[in-house]
């Protein structure tokens, strides 16, 4: 759902502003735990998750798909959070958040219902990882799946709420100039 | 950013600063295989794979207590594992696998330490990742300082006109900050797409082009090599 490129663009330069455009995300990406730690707000909100999903709303489904996988692993190599492993794992989470997103939106589907579906999506994920994760550890698999889908219950609220309507005011920024 | 440093590079001219990042990488793969990987002595196989690390540490010149400040995210793992204890789980296999979890993070760690951004990005394109990949991670990296200084900027001035402090007071400054941030961002993006467009830019960073590795490089990774190989055998 982005912007059409203006008039006098080059051949190409669509794919270069998503690339740029997603990019831009992925540093907003890196930069928004920072901000929600300095709150003291932590991550129950999944601070990562909202520029992910920005993106997934702005950029084609492969260009935020690569913007999900790339998200965690930048930050994990600038900031060392989240660590190098769980960076695995929340690469799947956020690419599940980006591609279904992305692609409802690419078959007309209202943003807030993409935004659903995408968030419902992503949970199914988390469930899949936390299951997972919670058997390595000698947990109830079915439990930790569970617990890790709650304990960020505030920020799927949070996604729920304000993903679209940023979406649809930094669209309505870009086309201002 | 208070306590947030956003350069994890520490120079040095040590061996492991100088070695060729794509074997570093390559090894960092092997090392989070091997050390993840289940084992029948999980911690015979921790004191390894830490003895691996703390001496490639040691032998970059880095302070383990720099790396060690950004192991903190591990906790929550770590009390997980405990908790782990109380439906029966083993508690010297739990915390084996923690300490793997940390371990590989902290070899991460000594990589993103050790090389400059720019060698790794060049190592990523050298290993074959999808030109996008790397331009898009290049152009993230360069955007990230501008993003981190504009957010600093945003949350105070947002503070200076509502400093009193609540929790509802505080989710509005940061939905604002977000917004702001947001747009700024895209905005940001849009000139930077023109300014690529202007120098010629068709969706691919360039990255210098690296070295042949040198005899030292693969004397020193073919030995490392050679230790998680035999390790992972005494341990499986």
């Amino acid at each position: 759902m982005s912007a059409p490129a203006p008039a006098l663009a080059p051949a190409g330069s669509g794919s270069v502003r998503e690339l740029v455009l997603a990019s831009a995300m992925v540093a907003l990406g890196v930069v928004t735990p920072i901000v929600f730690h300095m709150l003291g707000l932590g991550r129950t909100f999944l601070p990562m998750h909202l520029p992910v999903l920005l993106a997934a709303l702005l950029v084609r489904p492969g260009t935020a798909a690569m913007a999900a996988v790339v998200t965690p692993w930048l930050s994990s190599f600038m900031t060392g959070m989240p660590p190098a492993p769980i960076a695995v794992l929340m690469s799947f989470e956020l690419a599940a958040l980006a591609v279904v997103a992305s692609g409802l939106l690419r078959v007309r589907v209202p943003g807030p219902v993409a935004v659903a579906a995408a968030v419902a999506a992503r949970c199914a994920v988390t469930f899949v990882v936390g299951s997972a994760l919670g058997r390595w550890l000698g947990l109830p698999p079915n439990a930790a799946g569970w617990a890790s889908i709650v304990a960020g219950a505030p920020g799927i609220a949070l996604q729920l709420v304000t993903a679209a309507p940023a979406a649809a005011y930094v669209r309505r920024r870009m086309q201002e100039g | 950013m208070r306590g947030y440093d956003l350069d994890p590079y520490l120079p040095g001219r040590s061996l492991v600063h100088r070695l060729d990042p794509r074997l570093k990488l390559l090894l960092l793969v092997g090392f989070a295989n091997v050390a993840l990987w289940p084992s029948s002595r999980p911690l015979h196989r921790l004191a390894l794979t830490s003895a691996l690390c703390l001496g490639a540490t040691a032998l970059a010149g880095i302070a383990p207590g720099r790396l060690a400040a950004r192991l903190a995210a591990l906790i929550g793992l770590a009390g997980a594992a405990a908790l782990g204890t109380l439906f029966g789980a083993d508690p010297a296999e739990g915390a084996a696998r923690v300490g793997s979890v940390a371990v590989v993070a902290w070899a991460a760690l000594l990589v993103s330490a050790s090389t400059p951004i720019g060698c790794l990005l060049s190592a990523l394109a050298g290993l074959g990742a999808p030109p996008s990949l790397v331009s898009m991670l290049a152009i993230a990296h360069h955007l990230t300082f501008a993003t981190a200084d504009e957010a600093i900027r945003t949350v105070r001035a947002i503070r200076v006109r509502a400093p009193k402090r609540s929790i509802a007071g505080d989710a509005r400054i940061v939905g604002l900050a977000m917004r702001s941030l947001a747009a700024r961002c895209a905005l940001r993006a849009e000139r930077l797409q023109w300014a690529l467009l202007a120098r010629g830019f068709a969706g691919r960073i360039p990255t210098a082009p690296l070295q042949r590795p040198g005899w030292r490089d693969i004397g020193l990774s073919a030995a490392a090599a050679a230790a998680l190989l035999l390790g992972h055998r005494w341990t499986r």
